[in-house]
């Protein structure tokens, strides 16, 4: 035998994930040996778009990071712009309503994933299914803010658009129509052969690679850290809230970090969801929804604002980090910096990959839910100048080429 | 160019993401559901572009996936359609001035092949309803450049 | 009778000798010549030796003395019959197509006159081994070759593995001579003679003794060592894969002396005086190991010119295996017509078809290595694009040695099949195994070596002489698979009437069409099958002349769907794991097949030892 190992890169294009991304498998006949993750190919320059728009326009940016988790970078940015300006008064009525928003997107991400895992494992049966029962909740949605994904609701200061009572009993009727069917779906996870064998063992992550890799959200909570935004560091609606962690010993399984693991941490989270939302609509506050209705004095008051902040979040996939900075005078945002979920949880592939077969690499893939939309960000900060330069792809390879042509020179006369 | 009759059947779709948000991706997914419901047309997601009638592309062209775009659109066998969904796509929608972006992508495509025949659906992110719709209207274009009815 | 046809025998062998001698006084002279010396000696000694042929084949034996015409003692006699000539003839298509080869392939090396000495001494060795009649005179020419061979297989002295493969090959040459003339030694002192006829004679008149039998263990497995059968079989790939190119297709021939000298030894020395069926049952075991290991261990071979050294060893077996069955029925007149024939018959057969295919496939990979600069299988790619010719010849090599039809392999193996499985039908249906798997590993190659993505930096077909070398490979290859009955009829015949005297030859052709064969039960016709074969071509073309037209390829649309990106090198699977979900099956199998090929040097010796000690165990009580 060779022993030589191959090289079976996939992607940019690929039926595993529905967006561009790149991973070299090193792999010896059917094992994995190590793998290599080459980032990048959807960077659109997000950053440096939002650098030439004021803080009001950053927010529908913001949402176009991502279509799955696009509540979540909006509620972030909000956050942090909120911060950095100096607003602090936000009416309680709409804290509860982003709460209830940010709740709705985590379970209509859940469901999505469910169905993604059962199709990368061959389940198209239960891809359809729960995506039929994620209709329920963009119909919702869809009462609520007008459209299914890009919902629009947050503003710094509060929220655009109210819940009312007519929503309100229609969200009942969905918590209800969900509470009834969701032991069914947890089943049809939880007691399918096929599904456990696929994921049992599959893909297993640490305690301690989960710390080392600073994985994030449902991946690391399935190895067992107590790591959640929500808990941690509460802002919101969530302060007023008694959470626990969504680990998968609470479901009488071992906390060992494999796929079946994740799945249940996934699937405790939507009913997790479910109690928050109905919570906060039982004891929604009433009152105004916004610090300040009127746009454009809230404009000239980001006009003035000067400061830095942070905007910390629990995205479906994790802890989400917003870092916005404003100067006085300037209309537009100076510095804005994503770190998305996603960002840390790629390096847990690097951990769980070596010694699986092929075949589950989309599996185990899925399982970190991976979405290259929120992390292909790049910055480069100078060091001597303190400068902020945005590269992309084609500087980095630029740059790369002129070095080795500069080092040729120096080593040939 | 004319079409044969192979169109007469089911179309096939290949999904190509050049460097989208997701949203329109999701949104295609969800036609596929059974609350949209297109396989009952036929339409089937493939997973190669060599089995692929229609180019399902979505997302403004970053510049990593430009090449591979043009490749992708040159190993799709003929006769074929593009269908572009989402704002991103028909014009740069958000992405607007970024520097890694290269436009929408039918000015990417006609540079590559003049007669490319495409179809947009625009929206942030179309309805699933209005897929379907560009799906049908699709269907009657091509019907109407194989020259009968 | 002319001067030639009185002393064709020995100037065979007389003519490269001396050119042999002459090569250093002409090295000094200038770097080139050498060349054309060797390449004019052998031309020559062909052409004689050819002549020789036509004159064994039209008057029967011929008998050369040097020396005193009577008496016993001081002469040594060259006996000619059909099976010493068809070695011959082998040997002067090799030698000449090597020499030519050669031209180009060590022109980049210094000592080049060296290598032409040692080279024509290969060729003297080996037709000394063949045409002689006298024991010891076999023994001399024996170690003639050996010794050259150690010489040459050292000659690419910048590496150190060459060194290695060379005192292995010594090593297990030396103690290979040393007991011959530890056999040798027995017959003296027996009987007093050292002539093989009169050996014979002298046996059948008491039968063998126990002493006698000593020496046929001792001198089959020395014999079936220098043709590279399993379990000896550990320097072959060594020596074969250090060697030059073309010397390794030399090597091939001369190996096959040492099969010549095996049968020799039992047919005509022995089989006056005892029962061969023993002998011919230990044949039957080492042909079919040297079968199975030998392809099995090829599959997992990396460099390409080991790979191509095991298959030699495979497909000795499928020689020992045809003649071992010949010999095993030797005494049956029944059986020895209903298949015994046609099992030494294919088996003869198939020893000059190796030996035409084997080169061949020898100076192909030694054309991939001169212009790739490597032999390693996992580094070559792509070079099918600009060496067309090479990668015919591949093919045409490539099929015979799977026994492909309408290839000359195809035919003998065909003959050997039909007769084996009426003799035993497992050891038939081992055979047909082997020729698959054969057929696996030179796919393995051919994939590697000549498609894939151009190499870096560009190559170029290979040089004109090696072209030729090769060329001459494939006429005799396309020649002897055109008329396949004509060729046993003519050259294999005589051999096989030549080791079992007074056998019934039954022809194989009917003698209209020189291309058919037809044994008592098949029938294989070349032209039928060129025939069929190009009919059905036509039938293609014409359904795919009926297709749409209106086609037209546009740019890129051929290229391969890889995820969107551009096909690269690093896309391909390598070499060594085209077969590796085989190999991860059969683990249980090479795991301890692998750990035994140890390529220690005392490890070797131990085999040949224990083997020996088996055979002669075996062919002492048995």
């Amino acid at each position: 035998m060779a022993g030589k190992s191959y090289t079976l890169p996939i992607g940019p294009v690929h039926p595993a994930l529905k967006e561009p991304t790149m991973f070299k498998l090193t792999v010896e006949g059917e094992i994995v040996t190590a793998v290599d993750v080459q980032p990048g190919i959807n960077h659109r320059g997000i950053e440096f778009i939002g650098m030439r728009r004021n803080p009001l326009q950053v927010l529908h940016l913001a949402e176009r990071i991502c279509g799955i988790c696009s509540i979540v970078h909006q509620y972030s940015f909000a956050l942090a712009s909120e911060k950095a300006a100096g607003i602090t008064e936000i009416p309680e009525r709409a804290q509860y309503i982003r709460t209830i928003m940010a709740e709705l997107e985590r379970v209509h991400s859940h469901l999505l994933w469910a169905g993604v895992a059962a199709h990368e494992l061959g389940f198209d049966t239960l891809l359809h299914w729960t995506w039929q029962l994620r209709e329920w909740v963009q119909d919702v949605l869809e009462i609520i803010s007008g459209n299914r994904v890009n919902y629009a609701m947050y503003i710094q200061g509060g929220v655009r658009r109210d819940i009312s009572p007519e929503v309100i009993q229609k969200l009942k009727v969905m918590i209800a129509d969900y509470r009834a069917g969701i032991d069914q779906l947890c089943k049809a996870f939880t007691d399918d052969r096929v599904f456990r064998h696929r994921t049992m063992g599959v893909g297993v992550l640490t305690y301690k690679d989960a710390v080392e890799t600073c994985a994030v959200g449902p991946t690391t909570r399935g190895s067992g850290v107590h790591k959640d935004v929500r808990i941690d560091q509460p802002f919101g609606g969530y302060a007023d809230l008694d959470l626990d962690y969504c680990l998968p010993e609470k479901m009488g399984y071992e906390n060992n970090g494999d796929t079946y693991a994740k799945t249940l941490v996934r699937l405790q989270e939507v009913v997790q969801s479910l109690d928050i939302i109905e919570f906060c609509l039982d004891n929604m506050p009433p009152g105004p929804i916004r610090w300040e209705s009127n746009m454009t004095k809230l404009l000239q008051h980001m006009k003035k604002a000067e400061g830095e902040a942070l905007g910390l979040n629990e995205a479906p996939r994790g802890e989400m980090i917003h870092y916005v900075k404003l100067n006085a005078g300037d209309e537009n945002v100076s510095i804005w910096k994503v770190r998305a979920s996603t960002y840390n949880n790629i390096l847990a592939w690097t951990k769980m990959l070596p010694g699986c077969q092929i075949a589950d690499v989309s599996i185990i893939a899925a399982a970190v839910d991976p979405c290259i939309g929120c992390m292909d960000r790049v910055t480069v900060v100078d060091q001597d100048t303190g400068k902020e330069k945005l590269f992309s792809n084609e500087d980095f390879y630029r740059a790369s080429i002129r070095k080795t042509r500069a080092y040729q020179r120096k080593v040939s006369p | 160019m004319k079409f044969n009759k192979t169109f007469d059947r089911a179309l096939w779709v290949f999904h190509l993401n050049t460097g989208s948000c997701n949203g329109c991706d999701i949104e295609i997914v969800a036609a596929l559901t059974p609350r949209y419901d297109v396989e009952r047309f036929g339409l089937k997601l493939v997973g190669s572009p060599r089995h692929a009638d229609v180019l399902l592309m979505t997302g403004p062209v970053t510049r990593a996936m430009a090449p591979r775009v043009e490749r992708i659109y040159r190993q799709t066998p003929e006769p074929k359609v593009v269908m572009v969904i989402g704002n991103c796509g028909c014009s740069t929608g958000v992405y607007y001035e970024s520097y890694n972006i290269l436009g929408p992508i039918d000015k990417f495509l006609k540079n590559i092949d003049p007669d490319v025949k495409i179809i947009y659906v625009p929206g942030c992110p179309p309805r699933p309803e209005a897929i379907i719709d560009a799906t049908a209207k699709a269907w009657l274009v091509l019907e109407g450049l194989r020259g009968d009815a | 009778m002319s001067f030639l046809d009185t002393h064709g025998a020995i100037l065979t062998i007389i003519v490269p000798l001396f050119a042999a001698f002459l090569m250093p006084l002409l090295g000094k002279l200038s770097q080139k010549a050498p060349r054309f010396l060797a390449a004019g000696a052998l031309a020559l000694s062909s052409a004689l030796a050819i002549r020789l042929a036509i004159q064994v084949w039209d008057s029967g034996t011929i008998v050369y003395t040097l020396g005193s015409a009577t008496g016993t003692i001081f002469r040594i006699q060259l006996i000619v019959d059909g099976m010493g000539i068809f070695m011959a003839l082998i040997m002067a298509i090799v030698s000449l197509a090597v020499a030519i080869y050669s031209w180009s392939n060590i022109d980049r090396y210094t000592g080049q006159e060296k290598y032409y000495a040692l080279l024509l001494l290969v060729t003297v060795g080996s037709y000394g081994m063949v045409l002689t009649g006298d024991m010891f005179n076999l023994f001399v020419f024996f170690e003639i070759s050996s010794i050259s061979l150690c010489g040459l297989v050292a000659f690419r002295s910048q590496r150190g593995e060459s060194f290695e493969a060379a005192f292995k090959y010594m090593l297990y040459s030396t103690i290979s001579g040393v007991m011959i003339l530890f056999a040798i030694g027995i017959f003296y002192g027996q009987y007093g003679l050292l002539h093989m006829v009169g050996i014979s004679n002298a046996m059948a008149v008491n039968g063998s003794t126990m002493l006698d039998k000593i020496a046929l263990g001792l001198l089959a497995t020395v014999f079936a060592m220098k043709a590279g059968s399993v379990p000896m079989h550990m320097t072959t790939p060594d020596a074969y894969g250090e060697a030059p190119a073309g010397i390794t297709a030399l090597f091939v021939a001369a190996s096959q002396a040492g099969l010549y000298a095996l049968f020799r030894t039992g047919f005509t020395i022995y089989s006056s005086g005892m029962n061969m069926t023993t002998l011919g049952w230990v044949l039957i075991v080492l042909g079919v190991l040297s079968m199975f290991i030998g392809v099995t261990m090829a599959l997992v071979q990396s460099d390409i010119k080991r790979l191509m050294a095991y298959h030699a060893i495979s497909q000795t077996g499928y020689m020992l295996l045809g003649v071992g069955v010949g010999m095993a029925v030797m005494a049956d007149p029944v059986l020895m017509a209903q298949y015994g024939v046609d099992a030494m018959r294919g088996g003869i057969f198939h020893i000059i078809n190796h030996a035409m295919y084997k080169g061949l496939l020898f100076l192909t990979a030694g054309a991939i290595i001169h212009r790739m600069g490597t032999s390693d299988l996992n580094e070559m790619h792509g070079l099918g694009r600009n060496m067309k010719w090479t990668a015919i010849m591949f093919i045409l090599g490539a099929l015979a040695i799977a026994g492909l039809p309408p290839t000359n392999g195809f035919s003998s193996k065909f003959i050997i099949y039909e007769s084996v499985y009426q003799f035993n039908p497992i050891l038939a249906v081992i055979a047909m195994l082997v020729s698959i798997l054969t057929l696996a590993s030179f796919v393995k190659v051919f994939y590697s070596a000549f498609l894939g993505p151009r190499p870096s930096k560009p190559v170029k077909e290979a040089p004109a002489s090696m072209l030729l070398g090769m060329g001459i490979f494939s006429a005799v290859i396309v020649i002897l698979s055109l008329f396949p009955g004509f060729i046993i009829e003519k050259i294999v015949d005589p051999a096989v009437s030549a080791l079992v005297p007074g056998v019934e030859l039954t022809p194989l052709s009917s003698g209209f069409f020189p291309s058919t064969i037809i044994t008592g039960d098949g029938f294989w016709s070349v032209l039928v099958f060129i025939g069929a074969f190009v009919s059905i071509m036509i039938i293609a073309s014409l359904i795919r002349s009926m297709g749409n037209k209106g086609f037209t390829k546009r740019k890129g649309m051929g290229q391969p769907y890889y995820f969107g990106n551009r096909v690269t090198a690093s896309a391909r699977v390598s070499g060594g794991n085209v077969y590796w979900g085989f190999l991860k099956a059969m683990e249980r199998y090479y795991k301890p097949v692998k750990a035994e090929h140890t390529g220690d040097a005392n490890d070797y010796v131990a085999w040949l030892l224990i083997t020996m000690a088996v055979i002669l165990a075996v062919v002492v009580f048995l």
